[in-house]
């Protein structure tokens, strides 16, 4: 393989294998960066390298090398139950949707669910579901937010698409945005930067409010 | 079974993810050093700075390439393998991977004789590949000078015997869980 732009082809198996030299590792490295096509293939490659390291018992690390890993990386660490409960709450609520996706609405919205897969895992928040307003239908809808009112993140089962308000402490509206479906599950909308001083979140279908939640934090509604 | 959560979180880079594949995979990772390096020392330190490198790094993991513990096997692989290339060990890694060390080393023998079936499947031209780059290590351009015939041919072959290989032995792919 001469040109990055290439496809990597047979040097996926050799890669995989570790039967490239450094230099002809590294293109492949830069390629991969930039190909889909080729990590796939590679992964595979990968695959089957690992099925034959399988022959091997695995063997339990000597606690220097744990401790040297602890040392590098705990600090900086979450519990992990946080963050499974944080990624499970996502993924549980949202739709698996194809790595590759044509739709404009649609990768926008799976961009959206990355900004908000990222969020979740790094940072804390709080949720609350919304409440019927008068006798119009609400689906099933709840907003996620950062306890710190980063970020926010409305999702509503079903493939509607719905505006989103946010009333101030004052009483006064401000639009949020608009969700978008996602396919037959869930719509969603993510803000990256929620306006500072919203305490509750309005949903509404056809300019019809008919949903509200509280996006105040105390003690009860709190993830975690 | 795949770790989505896990997955998703390594790709993005966060601190955490790299301690948990660690745990989750580093019974796997350090053998595959050690099997190779044939040093404690050495086997620890690949391990180590595999991961450290990934994470200064950034980017080098996305679940669309496969399953995570595949790719780091690869990673500390090659990293061993640049090891031994960079301390002109070449005598030792022609020396040992295979036969007959190869069996004195704790194997598994459930896998190791789904291998070997899977190795006697494969024509003697692409024994002969998967011994050489796989068991013993060496590089397409070494395997070529070693048997005389041409890059091109001797990648050609390494590609076709580890495609023939996966027909046989690779898990199903794509199965995720959070």
């Amino acid at each position: 393989m001469n040109n990055v732009t290439s496809h990597i082809d047979d040097d996926a198996d050799l890669y995989a294998l570790g039967a490239l030299d450094a230099d002809e590792r590294a293109t492949v490295d830069r390629h991969l960066a930039t190909c889909s096509a080729c990590r796939a293939r590679v992964g595979e490659a990968e695959a089957t390298v690992h099925a034959l390291a399988l022959e091997y018992h695995e063997i339990v690390p000597p606690v220097a090398l744990d401790r040297r890993i602890s040392q590098r990386f705990e600090r900086r660490a979450p519990a992990y139950w946080w963050t499974a409960v944080a990624a499970a709450l996502l993924i549980g609520l949202l739709p698996s949707v194809p790595l590759v996706l044509e739709h404009t609405a649609q990768q926008h919205a799976n961009t959206q669910r990355d900004a908000a897969a990222i969020a979740l895992l790094n940072s804390h928040f709080a949720h609350a579901q919304f409440v019927a307003i008068g006798a119009s239908g609400l689906p099933s809808s709840k907003v996620i937010f950062a306890r710190n009112r980063d970020w926010m993140y409305v999702m509503v089962s079903g493939s509607h698409a719905y505006d989103v308000e946010g009333v101030l402490q004052n009483g006064s509206a401000v639009p949020l945005g608009v969700t978008v479906p996602t396919g037959s599950t869930t719509s969603q909308l993510f803000l990256q930067h929620a306006p500072a001083g919203v305490e509750h979140v309005i949903l509404r279908q056809n300019g019809i409010a008919i949903g509200t939640a509280r996006v105040l934090t105390p003690k009860s509604i709190e993830g975690h | 079974m795949r770790d989505a959560v896990l997955e998703q979180a390594f790709a993005h880079g966060a601190p955490w993810a790299f301690e948990a594949a660690y745990r989750h995979f580093g019974g796997r990772l350090y053998a595959t050093a050690l099997h190779l390096l044939r040093d404690p020392q050495s086997a620890q330190d690949c391990v180590h700075d595999v991961l450290l490198h990934l994470w200064k790094r950034g980017g080098a993991y996305s679940s669309d390439r496969g399953s995570l513990e595949a790719f780091l096997v690869t990673c500390v692989r090659n990293d061993a393998l640049t090891r031994l290339r960079n301390e002109a060990r070449r005598a030792t890694l022609r020396r040992g991977i295979v036969e007959p060390d190869r069996y004195e080393l704790d194997l598994d023998p459930i896998e190791h004789a789904r291998i070997e079936r899977a190795i006697a499947q494969l024509d003697p031209a692409h024994q002969k590949m998967v011994e050489l780059a796989y068991y013993r290590g060496l590089t397409h351009s070494e395997i070529a000078a070693q048997l005389a015939e041409p890059i091109g041919t001797i990648k050609s072959r390494i590609s076709a015997a580890l495609r023939s290989l996966r027909r046989t032995l690779a898990p199903p792919t794509g199965s995720t869980t959070a």
